[in-house]
């Protein structure tokens, strides 16, 4: 009898060393290194799609599908910049997946398309990051309560080491006099990162991400970057542009270019590798615009 | 006179006695279709009666949310915000012992940390920014019950207690 009592009480305290791990799925790269950082070797990660796919214009595949019946937790963008995910979550009957609205509880920006569609690149911004890496957090530890604490406190650490980088580079921007820097982007990628620097965009050249403005946009965006004396273009890394070189021939424009973190393998790394390249990017392009 | 004597000549010649059959009136409508109007608007009428009704039952009701205009500082300080909500949830564990300002900036949480800005607590777990640059208006950041992120455009009056705050505008349920 003593026996059974001792085997009954180590399976009991071994029951979470057994208990079947969550398998969160990520649609983006920055996603996969969020919660790569807050589940550490305590949930399996399962990217929806493979990397090297553009997410704007994907279309979710029948191997896709199938990784989506294995998740039990999906973490959304959900405003727009993983819509292949979202589309398909509409059409299926799939009860036992959680789905996480990562962007949930952060004050959006608007799309400049209408009053209902916010700009989805809060993945390009650390304080958006940080507060999508809380919500991520908080809904993974009601959803596994026994790791809660661990997924918290990985949580805090990730985000002060990412506010940490910020920190870094911000006292470099806080000496610039900025007062008569005018910035473009190529898309409407940088708003949340931008915002976070009090730094505004005055232009933005592409009608949609990835779609080349025709001759007569073109010739209107070089007129208006001329009359508005814009001295800084944030375009995209990876992504080739021809026509910011003739911008840059007919302005004189100074070209920086910022990554926008769905390149790439899936790296729980490349969230704090690439905003640093884009911290970096920030000063140069701000200090030379400075006359520093 | 002309049409009594055409009525009886007429008579006479469908076969009836004019003598016995003096009070017989038969009354005739006119089949020309003036009932047909009176059908199309009924019809018309009870079409838009059930339209009225199906548009009133389907209504949901339009709850006002007033909209506040946030230049980029202070959108930037609601993002702070929303964040400083879960930080101090998680750093606190939930139990409603709530850091003052000190140890808000022990923790390292902003905005709570930054010098261009002064946060005083009004009470436990409500805190007021009283003064900071860039900024038109004054944020609130209450965590008591339900957490939430307030903000009075004009000059506020000085506010001993957090829970009379109707003329603030709650923030963190705009989008």
């Amino acid at each position: 009898m003593k026996w059974l009592v001792v085997l009954i009480s180590v399976l009991l305290s071994t029951s979470s060393a057994w208990a079947k791990p969550l398998v969160v799925g990520i649609t983006l790269h920055p996603y996969y290194s969020y919660v790569s950082q807050i589940v550490g070797d305590k949930a399996e990660i399962l990217p929806l799609i493979s990397s090297g796919f553009n997410p704007h214009s994907y279309e979710l595949q029948p191997s896709d599908l199938k990784r989506l019946l294995e998740m039990d937790v999906l973490v959304l963008n959900g405003i727009g910049h993983d819509e292949f995910a979202s589309h398909a979550l509409e059409g299926l009957d799939l009860p036992n997946l959680h789905v996480v609205y990562a962007n949930k509880d952060l004050p959006l920006l608007s799309s400049g398309r209408g009053s209902n569609t916010y700009n989805p690149h809060t993945f390009v911004s650390i304080d958006a990051a940080i507060r999508q890496i809380y919500t991520i957090t908080a809904e993974l530890g009601r959803l596994d309560p026994e790791n809660a604490a661990y997924f918290q406190a990985n949580a805090l650490r990730y985000a002060r080491e990412l506010r940490g980088l910020k920190n870094r580079y911000q006292a470099s921007i806080m000496d610039l006099d900025l007062t008569g820097v005018r910035i473009a982007s190529t898309h409407n990628a940088y708003g949340y990162f931008l915002q976070e620097f009090g730094i505004g965009v005055d232009t933005v050249i592409e009608p949609a991400h990835g779609v080349e403005p025709n001759a007569s946009q073109l010739q209107n965006t070089i007129d208006r970057i001329k009359a508005a004396n814009i001295q800084v273009l944030f375009t995209e890394l990876n992504m080739e542009n021809r026509y910011v070189d003739v911008i840059e021939q007919a302005t004189g424009i100074g070209i920086f270019h910022f990554s926008h973190m769905t390149h790439g393998d899936y790296d729980a790394e490349l969230v704090m590798r690439e905003m640093e390249h884009n911290l970096q990017t920030l000063v140069l392009a701000l200090t030379k615009a400075a006359g520093g | 006179m002309l049409n009594s004597s055409h009525h009886t000549t007429r008579n006479e010649a469908l076969g009836f006695d004019a003598g016995t059959s003096s009070e017989f009136i038969e009354t005739v409508r006119p089949d020309d279709g003036r009932l047909e109007t009176l059908w199309v608007w009924l019809f018309i009428a009870a079409v838009l009666a059930i339209g009225a009704i199906g548009i009133s039952v389907r209504t949901e009701t339009h709850v006002h949310v007033p909209s506040v205009e946030l230049n980029p500082v202070e959108q930037q300080l609601l993002t702070e915000l929303s964040i400083a909500i879960q930080e101090i949830e998680f750093v606190t564990g939930d139990v409603g012992d709530w850091p003052d300002i000190d140890q808000l900036i022990m923790a390292q949480i902003p905005p709570f940390t930054h010098q261009s800005q002064t946060w005083r607590a009004i009470e436990k777990g409500c805190y007021l920014l009283v003064s900071a640059v860039g900024m038109h208006g004054h944020f609130m950041l209450d965590l008591n019950e339900e957490a939430r992120i307030l903000f009075h455009e004009s000059p506020i009056p000085m506010i001993s207690e957090c829970h009379d705050l109707s003329h603030w505008h709650r923030l963190d349920t705009l989008k």
